[in-house]
């Protein structure tokens, strides 16, 4: 903005400023106004973003001790996973079932048939797994013996450290020929 | 680019005359670093309403959410606890920044006629900042902020006739709880900000009708120039007088700058760590309000 120069010699001292005081001013202001700008959207943003950026890890879930697993004998293990959502905490409960190899390996199955998601159990004195739903039946390795299911028992990555097993629960499309996650 | 978007909305807009509207504002006496109050507390305010803003992306305004997503906000979040603790060292910078400013109003007796207005209004737009101040801490949900605003719901109660009542309406019930805590949350990010809002806009537009009391020793001076009602162009016609542009706006964004570096230091070396999540059954929690109701308890 231009201002004319104020003329009356009583205002000197108190006049507007001009030329090089005034462009002084200007910038100084300019400068300050900058300052706080800058300093308050850096944060600001960051703040905002920052959820973006925050990938949602699946962590292995510890179920139990590998030793008090029966090889060939499948047992139904409790998973119990954390979940956060932003300041909400949830959890996440499911059953497994776990299945000792003779090599001391474990094969973890998810709980839900593979024909449309009914879960199954453990029938011992037929060492099968039975769907109750629509009759299908699988052997303890998962392989389909009979009924409608479409395919084997869908495995979940699983690993063992110092004789506990850790899971990784997913869940897997129903009626589908091939295991497609969800 | 810029100056042709500019150029465009000032031929339609006239935004040239706008501003020397705006900014040529006569200060009798010239400026002062003594007049920067004002302005230092519209800042503050503006830096509460920004800061208020971006709390409320993740806060959570019910007694089960209330406490974690405000530590959400301080462990999880970039920037969390800065801008936090902005808005609560914000808090009692504006509180402080109203006490300097009507201080300075008061010494400088520029209140009196033709000004009764601008400081009623005044006294309105700190009253609302406690409503704020009140308002805002129980928002956290912890020990400190439920029994804080017990006890502050409590004194209500003791007015004679209306207490009870009073209490039952701030506390939206029987006891302090949810329906507490969402009207508290109500009030400080809707009701209040739309009222104080308005009072700022009433309060800037008096300033502009009657004008800047100017310095101490105006006074016998202005009196000469014209009956209290006509002050306003008559001490447009004061002599020893600057416009409000270039360099009192020079002094308000030096004071800005500096209460914004002051507030960041503080923010970023004084946390402000919560007490334990509210706990209505426990006895043994003893509250301290913020500094500015002190005086009350006296």
């Amino acid at each position: 903005m231009n201002h004319p120069k104020q003329q009356d010699p009583v205002t000197e001292g108190l006049c507007e400023p001009s030329g090089s005081r005034r462009t002084f001013f200007k910038r100084a202001t300019g400068a300050a106004v900058a300052l706080i700008g800058m300093g308050l959207a850096v944060p600001l943003i960051g703040y905002l973003v920052s959820p973006a950026f925050k990938r949602r890890r699946q962590a292995w879930v510890e179920v139990g001790d590998v030793a008090g697993l029966t090889v060939g004998e499948p047992k139904q293990l409790d998973y119990l996973q954390v979940v956060r959502d932003g300041w909400l905490t949830t959890k996440l409960h499911k059953a497994i079932w776990a299945v000792k190899q003779a090599d001391g390996q474990v094969t973890v199955f998810s709980p839900l048939c593979t024909h449309l998601g009914c879960s199954y159990r453990w029938d011992d004195p037929d060492k099968r797994f039975m769907c109750p739903c629509h009759g299908s039946v699988y052997d303890a390795a998962g392989k389909v013996l009979g009924g409608p299911a479409p395919r084997r028992l869908d495995v979940l990555p699983s690993k063992v450290e110092n004789g506990k097993l850790f899971v990784i629960y997913k869940e897997f499309k129903a009626g589908l020929t091939k295991s497609v996650e969800l | 680019m810029a100056s042709k978007i500019y150029e465009w909305l000032d031929t339609r807009l006239k935004l040239d005359a706008v501003g020397r509207r705006l900014l040529d504002e006569p200060i009798p006496g010239g400026a002062s670093w003594i007049y920067v109050f004002g302005s230092a507390t519209l800042f503050l305010f503006l830096l509460q309403a920004i800061t208020g803003m971006f709390l409320t992306l993740y806060y959570a305004p019910t007694p089960d959410h209330a406490y974690d997503s405000v530590q959400f906000i301080e462990n999880e979040i970039a920037f969390g606890s800065f801008v936090r603790g902005l808005h609560q060292w914000g808090a009692s910078g504006m509180v402080v920044a109203i006490g300097l400013h009507m201080l300075q109003v008061f010494l400088y007796g520029a209140y009196k006629p033709p000004r009764e207005l601008l400081w009623m209004v005044g006294v309105v737009l700190f009253l609302i900042t406690l409503g704020f101040a009140f308002t805002g801490y129980l928002l956290p949900w912890d020990q400190n902020a439920y029994w804080a605003t017990q006890i502050g719901i409590n004194m209500v109660g003791t007015v004679p006739v209306i207490g009870d009542l009073a209490m039952r309406v701030l506390r939206g019930g029987e006891t302090l709880g949810a329906l507490t805590l969402s009207r508290f949350f109500a009030v400080h990010v809707l009701f209040l900000p739309a009222t104080i809002a308005v009072l700022i806009l009433l309060h800037l537009f008096i300033l502009r009708c009657v004008g800047p009391a100017g310095p101490w020793r105006g006074g016998v001076e202005r009196r000469r120039s014209g009956e209290p009602g006509a002050s306003g162009p008559a001490e447009r016609r004061l002599r020893t007088s600057e416009p409000f542009y270039p360099r009192q706006v020079y002094m308000d964004a030096v004071v800005m700058l500096a209460v914004f570096a002051s507030l960041s230091l503080l923010a970023l070396t004084v946390s402000f760590p919560l007490a334990d999540k509210a706990d209505p059954s426990d006895t043994s929690f003893v509250p301290v309000p913020e500094w500015y109701f002190l005086l009350e308890l006296v």
